[in-house]
Formats: structure tokens, C-alpha cells, sequence
């Protein structure tokens, strides 16, 4: 539409002409406290009034920078939680942003004002997860197409009119069905319904949160491929989330693989899924069935859960539960040993062996193991403290003298190294790419 | 029956009666569970799947009832009927059926168990999660109150439950997803029944949380030589962890196969077309071939065979006769379908005219039949 | 097993698929039912008296004023009081066909007497509820649009209104304002506002997180276009539901009020002064109680059935 245009060619800078949206160290915490009293405790040490009040946030999208080139689907894949669906409505200024800014043809609308961002809506807009729950039941069809080109005062009624009954078309419904409710279309056709809404103010960029994940196998065949042609024919830009990795494989252009809150790793979609580099990206590439039932059928697959985003370990997110956590430099561990120490590590914390006797747990976990000096001290202290039945300070020992001494717990990974698959970029957070890493 | 046979459902179906007549929602299924093998049931939702296993556990409610068919587990018959309908027209139960008391205390819970696809709803979330899997121990195999309590918390160690004792005495809210699906298992194996219907069970969860029921799953299988039911819509799961599998549309099993004959010697169009339509995470598939339309209401369903609305290889004679399942494999391993496309069939289907289904634009045809038949 | 059964009903929705919202489809869904359909028949019919009455109210006056009014000097105009209904004798006399249910104590026909009480009751229930869900909806809509403080304040003074036993709160109005019947209804209203006021926020605030409001909100709309064409819409049905059940709680009350000697004032004719009257002739005419009391049963009960069918409908939340 013509008032996207003169907004586009007023901007002021534009740093790279194939940049669509550049996301610059976005973060989203949310305040958990709750009610009017929460989080207020009594503290007789400090100066003042004995009443404290302490907040606790949950860092749902924790210092995330992106760029989203022009035409292209960025893939953003991730387990539930990991603040994936917060990031894309941050992006779109839906949620508030605690900070960092959104880039839009070089334009910061994280700073806009309430009516510039409406305004600015009608070049960036969202299709939803459920289809159902993002129409309005009370509304037709015709007026819920309608709907967007009002707020942005696009043509007049006819010409609104005759546009839906276009976009119908044009995203695989009957024109005919303008005068219909949502509730009498199925799944994958109230989806075209979104997309058609989505469409009608000639948008540049949509962020799909899960579009496809509420229908059917075959249904969902069907909203990919007319979703790729709609991104031909309009010239869309998709930031396309998704729990599911052969979805996301098959739509993607560039995939970005998410953590907690962090993107863990990015880069081209051949190259991300023929040569994942990020301990966890490889691990969920290998917990997926395939449906493939000649396959190797066992996996190896991750241990626990996920921490609790209000209080993320430091350094990579990942590192409790990462396989190949990397040995503290002090101990000089070989392999052989600190695999033993992990593995113990991590079934201490998960308290997940039967304590019976020292030479038990010694042959379990450390059977050619050369432990020697101070590592060799805090294992015995710690399988005193198990075989004593105190598994929480065995734990804290662990953690304190092993997990947190790694090169994984002091610094924020962010590497980028070389693409095997194609020219892109390849960035991975992860410390074990120290070496490789170019000069980016 | 064979001896290794545990299950045999004969000719299943169930229907509900509503106002607009009466739906048939499991339409005449037959299929045996071995001792010891996970049978896999697939289909889109609508399919009649959770219906049938329902159906099997006789958990089917009003306005649902079971109207035909046998169902025999393990000497036992749990669906049966006389062959002369009662005066309306009702089927009657035969003796040897077993009444509603005889399943609720001998058989579910007992010999067949269930793992729900959320499992938040199983759980009773007022209270914890130990003195619900205590209650079904002590319930069921009659133990004192301390054994039932030691043998549950062995039972949370076995599913992989971190902390098992420190955990019993938690809430099932302060569990995570994967974590509740492990309490399940954990309820549905205490009481080792020879038979688990799992619905949906991983569809909720994460992919690694779903790598790890997944994994837990055929461990325990191993261990207790469990049957299993395994009702899913996700291919990749039943390629999985499935032996066997039944295909469901509309009410009917199109296929029935062990698993990599299915996969691999695909005999039924459907089966084809949910293979062709979903990506993989293995390979990248450039052009995705969905099935055209969406699958028609159960109320009233195509004449002659059920997939030829949407069928690429529909022809005349699909829409005028019904293929029951025959067995059309190599004969070396059993593999039945129901597409006259196959010898067995021998119904004219290669002289029979092909017919147009491609509905050019998305599944449009089932409102614009209602419409037509509306005006 | 839950879901199978959602889908088993998806299937059979098909057929039905001529719309599901709007008001023509609301009522037939609800008028299915005989109950309601009785009720609503029973509303009509008293509805039509109230309408009668309303039309008719000089005659009512002169009616009042003379014709049935027991008066020792022109005692032929007036019949003998308390009278049974008719074909029924007591110890005043045996009924007739001119006063088919009797007559009160003052010789006045309770057929008439109840045909012009309707007015009070239909008035009251159409008043004092339109009021009460004027104010309490606007108000509620208000604080769980917008939320904190506003939203914190207005609840609170909604909740000392809630705290307020309500004959205590519409007696303590009236005696500071006057014993009249216009002050009865707005007593009255007060007691419903909190009631609406809750409903609509606590639908408002759930409202407003459906994920069609975040999605107008994406494509660009103003908040007020978001509250006028998404979440008012969307938050009124438990409201009309809440109306109709009020209006028969609101009969009740002010029956209460008339019995206490609140509200219309003799010699207008209202149900429950009626029975408040009647109550002393209990033991030698129970007829004279009878009627009134069983005109607000008739009438209240009418409008809870139509409030519960129109619930069912309604209100999606109870479906299943």
C-alpha cells in the first residue's frame, strides 16, 4: 500500500539494504512476585524499616540479537518455555520490552509512540497458534479481513469488501464464504482466515508463533505450502516459531535454536540440521522419531529439565544439563576422569543411585578414573556426605568446586564459526568453538 | 484365539446417537495385540481412534454406546452380543460379557491400564502425587499400607523419577510435563496389567521430554513384557516405538501392517498420503504433498470407499463399493488393506474410470455439499 | 476419552452449521426447552396485565378510589369482604362468579387487585434491574479493562456495597430518602450494581486476554475500537443471563419491602403489601395469601428459568 511505501522511503537510515529487522539486545523479564503483599519478608539486619521487598523476575527473552533479511523465513525453534513466543511478540512491540531495541527499515520501534507504532502495525503483523481463539466468534468472516484495512484506513467500504473477498481467494477459500462465521470452517481453513487478515494491509513482515502446530498432519501440508506461496506472491518476510524441528526444516530459510531465553545457536537450515554444533541443538536433533522405522531406535537424550528461568545458571544456560560440559582448567582432568565426575555430579544432584557402600559408588562412577590431589579430596568429602544421606550438600560441594569452576559457568559463550554447508554464518553459543572461532 | 494372542476385537463399532441421527464413530474394526508388542492405532483427530480404545476399556458414555462386535481379552469377553437384536432393534448383550462391576474391579486398573495424553487431568491435584500411586497399589493388589508405600516409591524410582522419596509426598502441580507422564506410567504399570492403552501420551511434551518417555517406554516394555495400544496421529512416533500398526479414517482401519512393511510396502493411498505429507527432520523435503480436503463428518459418510473424496487414485468403482480389509501382502508377512487397487480385490478397479476428487481449493467441498444440500 | 467425545460432537456439529451466534439462533436454542418455553408464556401473560394496567391506569385510579373500596356509607358499592373463591364457602359467605378468587379484606376483587399489582412488579423488575446493569456493567467494564488502581478502587467500593446486608442497605436508602416507590427501585438497583459489576469485570478481564483481542491489537486497533467491537461483545451474554435471573430476585425483594411496609404505598394495589394484609386473615380466609403469594412464585420462578435457560445457551463455559 502506498502509505507503507512513503513510510519505507522516509526513514532515515538504513544500514543494510538486505536487513529487514534487526533485533539489538531485546529482553523481556517479567515480574513473578505477585499480589499486593508479595514479596515483602522481614529483615531485622538491615538499616531502616525491618520490611524488605524483593521482586523475582523470569527471564523469558534474555539479551537477544537478530537480523532478519529481507524475504527470507527465519526458523525459531525451541521446547515450550524457552521464550520463543515471548521474543516474537517483543519484536512486534505486543509486550513491552524491559530492553534493547527493534530495527525496522533501520526505524527503532521499540521508541515509537502509541499511535506511531499503531500506525506502523500495517507493515508487521502476526498469525497466532490457535486459529479458533484468534478470530473473534461474533464476527463474520468479510468484517474479520476488514478489520485491519479500518484501523489503517485503507480504501473505502467497497473497496475493503472487494479486497477480503480477493484475499479469501487468494489464501484458498470460497469468496463466497465472506458472510460465514469462523466456527463453521475447519482447523486448517480458519487459519487462511489469519492469514488473510494478516494480509489485507500489504504487510512486509509476519511472525508466525506455531501457525501450524493446532492442526492435523495433512491440514498442516496444506497451510505450509500455501503459506510459501503467499510469501512468493506478497513478498513476506516470516519469522516462523516452532517447537517442531521437520516443520521448521521444511519452511526455514535460517534456523536459530533457543534456550532459556538465549539464542543458543543460528545458522543456515542445511547447515544447522547436517552439522549442529551446540551440545543442545544435538541433542534435540536426536531426540526426534523419525518416521523412519528402520532407523536406530534409541536416542540419546537429555537428562532432567529445564532450570527455572527466574534464576538461569550463569554462563551457558545450558550447562546443567549439557553432556559436554567442559572440565575446570585447574584440575587437569583427562577424559576418561571427568566424565566420571559428571556423570557422579549429575546423580548426586538427581540423587538417582542407591548409596550403599564407598567402593559401590567408587566402581560405578570412577573405575579407571585418575582422580589426584585437591579433585581427589572432594570426591571422597562428597561421597561421604551421600553415603551420610546428605545428598543436598554432596550436590552444593560438586557444583561449587566442579560445575562452577568450568569455563561454562564463568563467561557467556557467542562463537561464530565457519559454515561447512554454504557461505552463511554460522553462531553458536558454545565454549567448546573457542578455537575455531573467525574473527566475527 | 492363538495363545499369544492377548486381545481380539472382531468387527468393533460404536456409535453415537445425537439429534441428527446416529454417528458411527468406530465402524466395524478388527485387530489382535500379541502378548508382549505395541500396537500402534493412527489417524487424524476425527479418525475414531480414542473412540475405540474407549470402546475396548467399555468406557464409551452416553450418548455413545457399543453397538456390534466382539472384543476377547485374554479368555475374557468384554464386548459380545447375541445375534438376534432384542425388538427395537437393540443388540443384547450375551452372558459371558462381563458386567460394568467385573470391568471396573477385574479388569481396568488390574489387567488393562491407561496413560492420557494430559496428564494433569489424571491427576487429582488436591492430593500428592505418592498417595495417589499409595491408593492404586493398595486398591489393587491388596497390600498393607507401608508396602503400598514402599512399592510406590520403587515404582517412581523405575520410571525415573529423580529423589523418588523425597518426591512422593509433592503435588502434582509442582511436577513438570515430562515428569507427570512418568507419575502415569508409574500408576498405570503398578499394578503390572498385561495391557496399556496409551492415547496421545507424548503429544503434549517436548521433543527431548517425548526422546525420553519414548525411551522409558520401551525399557519398561522389555522389563514387564507389556502390551501396549499406542494411539497416536505422529507417524514418527509410531515408526518409533510401534511393531504393529492399524491406520484409521473415518471410523475404518484402511491398513493394518507390521511396522516397516507399512513404511516401506505402503499399500493403502491414505497411508501414502500421511507419509507424503508430513516434514521430516532427517532430510530436507522440498515440496510437502498434502491430502486435498478435510475429512468428512462421520454422520455421514462417502458411499463406497471413505478415502475417495480425497483419494489421487480414486476411481468409479471406489465410489460405488466399499473394500473391506483383505490381506494383499507378499504373503510371507501379513499386511491387509482396503483399496481395490490390489489383486486381492479383483473389483474391475484398472477398467473403472478414474474420477475427479481434486478439489482444487483446500477442502471447500464439504461445506459446499452441506450448502448445495441446504438450498 | 474426553476428547474423543469433543470430536464425536465436532462431527455431528456439521448438519447444524446455520449460525451458531446471534439472536435469532440464541433464542430458538433456548425456547428448545418446554420449561422455559412455559416461562416465558407465563412472562408474556403477565407482561400483557403489567401492559393493561399501565395503559389503564386513570380507570385504575377511579377504581381504586371508588368502586371497590370498602366504605360503611356506600356499602352496596363495595362486596362483602374476605369471600372464598368462587364455588368455595367460609364463615363470610360463599364466592361468586363476580369476584372469582375472592375478595380481600375491604371487599375488594384480588383478581384486580393482582392484574394491577403486576404493574408494581413488572415496573420494579424492569427498572431497578435496567439500572443496576447500566451502572454495575459500565463500571465493571471499566475497572477490568483498564485495571490497577482503577480497578482496585472501584472493586473496593463495590465490595463495602457487597458487605451491606441488603435489606438493611435498601431500608436505611428509603428512610433517608423517602418511602416511595421510585426509592424502593433505586434501593434496589444498588443491591444488583456489585453483583454486575463483578460479573462483567471478572468476563472483561478474561476477555481481554483472548488471543482475538491481542490479535486486533496486532493488526492495529485503538483501544477503544478493541473494548466496543471485541470485548463488550464478548462479555455480554453472562450479563443478559444475570438481567433476566435479577429481575426475578428484584420482585422478590421488593415484595419483601411491600410486606414490610416499603415500597408502594396503600391503596395502590402490590403483591407483596397484599400479603402483608393477608397475613392477619390467615386462619379464615387463607385464599386472600394464597393468590399474591402464588402470583410472585408464578413470576419470579418464570424469570429463573428463562435466566437458566438463556444460561445454557448462553454461556458458553456451561456447555459440555
Amino acid at each position: 500500500m502506498s502509505t507503507a511505501d512513503e513510510r519505507s522511503d522516509g526513514a532515515t537510515s538504513r544500514p543494510d539494504d538486505e536487513t529487514l529487522v534487526r533485533i539489538d539486545g531485546l529482553t523481556k523479564h517479567f515480574d513473578v512476585t505477585g499480589g499486593l503483599f508479595g514479596g515483602l519478608h522481614l529483615d531485622f539486619d538491615g538499616d531502616g524499616l525491618p520490611l524488605k521487598r524483593t521482586t523475582s523476575e523470569v527471564r523469558a527473552v534474555d539479551d537477544v540479537s537478530l537480523d532478519i533479511e529481507r524475504g527470507e523465513t527465519l526458523g525459531l525453534v525451541g521446547e515450550s518455555g524457552c521464550g520463543k513466543s515471548t521474543l516474537g511478540r517483543t519484536i512486534l512491540q505486543l509486550i513491552n520490552p524491559t530492553a534493547g531495541d527493534v530495527y525496522f527499515h533501520g526505524r527503532n520501534i521499540a521508541e515509537l509512540s502509541k499511535e506511531e507504532l499503531r500506525r506502523a502495525r500495517s507493515d508487521l503483523q502476526m498469525i497466532f497458534q490457535d486459529p479458533q481463539a484468534s478470530l473473534n466468534p461474533r464476527m463474520k468472516v468479510g468484517p474479520i479481513v476488514e478489520e485491519p484495512m479500518k484501523y489503517h484506513s485503507m480504501f473505502d467500504a467497497d473497496g475493503r469488501a472487494r479486497r477480503a473477498r480477493e484475499l479469501l481467494a487468494a489464501v484458498g477459500l470460497d469468496p463466497q464464504h465472506y458472510n460465514r462465521y469462523p466456527h463453521q470452517f475447519s482447523g486448517g481453513q480458519r487459519q487462511r482466515i489469519n492469514l488473510a487478515r494478516a494480509l489485507s494491509v500489504d504487510p512486509e513482515f509476519i511472525v508466525c508463533d506455531e501457525p501450524t502446530s493446532a492442526l492435523d498432519a495433512s491440514i498442516q501440508a496444506q497451510v505450509l505450502n500455501t503459506m510459501r506461496d503467499l510469501q512468493a506472491e506478497f513478498d513476506l518476510t516470516y519469522l516462523f516459531i516452532s517447537h517442531d524441528l521437520s516443520v521448521v526444516r521444511h519452511i526455514s530459510d535460517r534456523v536459530a535454536v533457543m534456550y532459556l531465553g538465549k539464542i543458543v545457536e543460528l545458522a543456515d537450515k542445511e547447515e544447522l540440521f547436517e552439522n549442529p554444533k551446540h551440545p543442545y541443538t544435538k541433542a534435540l536433533l536426536s531426540s526426534i522419531p523419525s518416521p523412519d522405522p528402520k532407523q536406530s531406535r534409541r536416542r540419546d537424550v537429555l537428562e532432567g529439565d529445564v532450570p527455572d528461568p527466574v534464576d538461569p545458571p550463569s554462563g551457558c544456560r545450558f550447562r546443567t544439563r549439557c553432556p559436554s560440559l567442559i572440565a575446570p582448567e585447574r584440575y587437569h582432568f583427562d577424559e576418561r576422569t571427568w566424565d566420571g565426575v559428571r556423570s557422579f555430579m549429575r546423580a548426586v544432584d538427581r540423587q538417582t543411585f542407591d548409596p550403599h557402600d564407598r567402593a559401590v559408588v567408587e566402581s560405578e562412577f570412577f573405575e579407571g578414573s585418575t582422580l589426584t590431589g585437591e579433585a581427589e579430596r572432594i570426591v571422597e568429602r562428597a561421597i561421604d556426605l551421600v553415603l551420610a544421606d546428605e545428598w543436598e550438600e554432596a550436590a552444593a560441594l560438586l557444583e561449587d568446586r566442579f560445575a562452577n569452576e568450568s569455563v561454562c559457568a564463568g563467561r557467556e559463550p557467542a562463537y561464530s564459526v565457519d559454515a561447512e554447508e554454504g557461505d552463511g554464518e554460522h553462531f553458536v553459543a558454545c565454549h567448546l568453538y573457542a578455537d575455531e572461532h573467525g574473527d566475527g | 484365539m492363538s495363545d499369544d494372542t492377548l486381545l481380539e476385537v472382531r468387527n468393533l463399532q460404536t456409535q453415537f446417537d445425537t439429534d441428527e441421527g446416529a454417528v458411527r464413530a468406530v465402524d466395524g474394526i478388527s485387530f489382535d495385540v500379541k502378548r508382549g508388542e505395541i500396537v500402534g492405532l493412527v489417524g487424524e483427530s476425527g479418525a475414531g481412534k480414542s473412540v475405540a480404545t474407549a470402546s475396548i476399556l467399555r468406557l464409551v458414555d452416553s450418548p455413545g454406546r457399543i453397538v456390534g462386535g466382539e472384543v476377547t481379552f485374554d479368555g475374557k469377553t468384554i464386548v459380545g452380543f447375541e445375534d438376534e437384536p432384542d425388538a427395537r432393534g437393540n443388540p443384547v448383550p450375551r452372558d459371558d460379557m462381563l458386567s460394568d462391576e467385573e470391568m471396573r474391579t477385574d479388569v481396568r486398573g488390574q489387567e488393562m491400564a491407561i496413560i492420557l495424553q494430559d496428564p494433569m487431568e489424571s491427576l487429582n491435584p488436591v492430593f500428592t502425587v505418592g498417595t495417589q500411586l499409595k491408593e492404586i497399589i493398595q486398591l489393587n493388589r491388596d497390600l498393607p499400607s507401608k508396602e503400598a508405600k514402599a512399592l510406590a516409591v520403587e515404582m517412581l524410582r523405575e520410571v525415573g523419577i529423580p529423589n523418588a522419596e523425597g518426591r512422593f509426598g509433592e503435588y502434582p502441580h509442582e511436577f513438570s510435563g515430562g515428569m507427570r507422564q512418568r507419575v502415569l506410567i508409574a500408576m498405570a504399570l503398578a499394578c503390572e496389567p498385561s495391557l496399556i492403552i496409551a492415547d496421545e501420551p507424548t503429544t503434549a511434551l517436548d521433543v527431548t521430554v517425548e526422546g525420553q518417555i519414548l525411551n522409558l517406554v520401551s525399557d519398561l516394555q522389555e522389563r514387564y513384557d507389556t502390551s501396549f495400544i499406542w494411539v497416536t496421529h505422529d507417524l514418527a512416533v509410531v515408526a518409533d516405538i510401534c511393531d504393529r500398526v492399524n491406520v484409521m479414517y473415518l471410523g475404518e482401519i484402511v491398513e493394518q501392517a507390521p511396522v516397516v512393511e507399512l513404511f516401506y510396502e505402503t499399500k493403502h493411498p491414505y497411508t501414502q498420503a500421511l507419509l507424503d505429507s508430513v516434514p521430516r527432520p532427517d532430510q530436507t523435503v522440498e515440496e510437502l504433498v498434502p491430502i486435498e480436503g478435510v475429512m468428512p463428518e462421520a454422520i455421514d459418510p462417502p458411499s463406497g470407499c471413505r478415502f475417495h473424496t480425497r483419494c489421487p487414485e480414486a476411481r468409479e468403482v471406489c465410489r460405488r463399493h466399499e473394500p473391506e480389509l483383505r490381506e494383499v501382502g507378499d504373503g510371507v508377512t501379513p499386511h491387509a488393506g482396503a483399496c481395490f487397487r490390489h489383486e486381492a480385490f479383483d473389483a474391475g478397479y484398472w477398467e473403472s474410470d478414474p474420477i475427479e476428487t481434486g478439489v482444487s481449493n483446500f477442502g471447500d467441498q464439504l461445506l459446499t455439499e452441506q450448502e448445495e444440500a441446504s438450498q | 476419552m474426553a476428547s474423543e467425545t469433543v470430536e464425536a460432537e465436532e462431527n455431528v456439529a456439521g448438519p447444524t452449521f446455520e449460525s451458531r451466534v446471534g439472536l435469532r439462533h440464541t433464542l430458538s436454542r433456548t425456547l428448545e426447552n418446554t420449561a422455559t418455553k412455559l416461562s416465558l408464556a407465563v412472562i408474556v401473560v403477565i407482561t400483557g396485565t403489567a401492559l393493561f394496567a399501565f395503559v389503564d391506569a386513570k380507570l385504575l385510579d377511579y377504581y381504586i378510589a371508588n368502586t371497590y373500596l370498602y366504605n360503611p356509607r356506600s356499602a352496596p358499592l363495595s362486596s362483602q369482604p374476605l369471600l372464598p373463591p368462587v364455588g368455595l364457602s367460609n364463615e363470610f359467605g360463599t364466592g361468586t362468579l363476580a369476584h372469582p378468587l375472592g375478595t380481600d379484606d375491604r371487599g375488594r376483587d384480588i383478581v384486580i387487585r393482582l392484574v394491577y399489582g403486576s404493574r408494581i412488579a413488572m415496573q420494579v423488575a424492569l427498572v431497578s434491574t435496567t439500572i443496576g446493569m447500566v451502572v454495575g456493567t459500565t463500571v465493571g467494564a471499566v475497572a477490568g479493562y483498564y485495571g490497577g488502581r482503577v480497578d482496585d478502587v472501584i472493586m473496593r467500593l463495590t465490595e463495602v456495597l457487597y458487605s451491606i446486608p441488603f435489606l438493611v442497605l435498601v431500608i436505611a436508602f428509603m428512610t433517608a430518602f423517602g418511602r416511595d416507590l421510585l426509592y424502593a427501585m433505586i434501593g434496589v438497583s444498588l443491591v444488583s450494581i456489585p453483583i454486575f459489576a463483578r460479573l462483567i469485570r471478572s468476563e472483561v478481564l478474561s476477555v481481554r486476554e483472548a488471543t482475538y483481542v491481542e490479535a486486533a491489537k496486532a493488526v492495529g486497533g485503538r483501544d477503544r475500537d478493541i473494548l466496543v467491537r471485541h470485548v463488550i461483545p464478548n462479555s455480554f451474554a453472562p450479563v443478559v443471563v444475570q438481567a433476566t435471573l435479577q429481575m426475578g430476585t428484584n420482585i422478590l425483594i421488593v415484595a419483601g419491602l411491600s410486606f414490610l411496609g416499603f415500597g408502594a404505598q396503600a391503596p395502590i394495589p402490590s403483591w407483596g403489601q397484599m400479603l402483608s394484609i393477608a397475613r392477619n386473615y390467615m386462619l379464615p380466609n387463607p385464599w386472600f395469601s394464597i393468590w399474591p403469594g402464588l402470583a410472585i412464585l408464578v413470576t419470579v420462578m418464570a424469570f429463573n428459568i428463562i435466566g437458566d435457560g438463556l444460561r445454557d445457551t448462553l454461556d458458553p463455559r456451561l456447555k459440555e
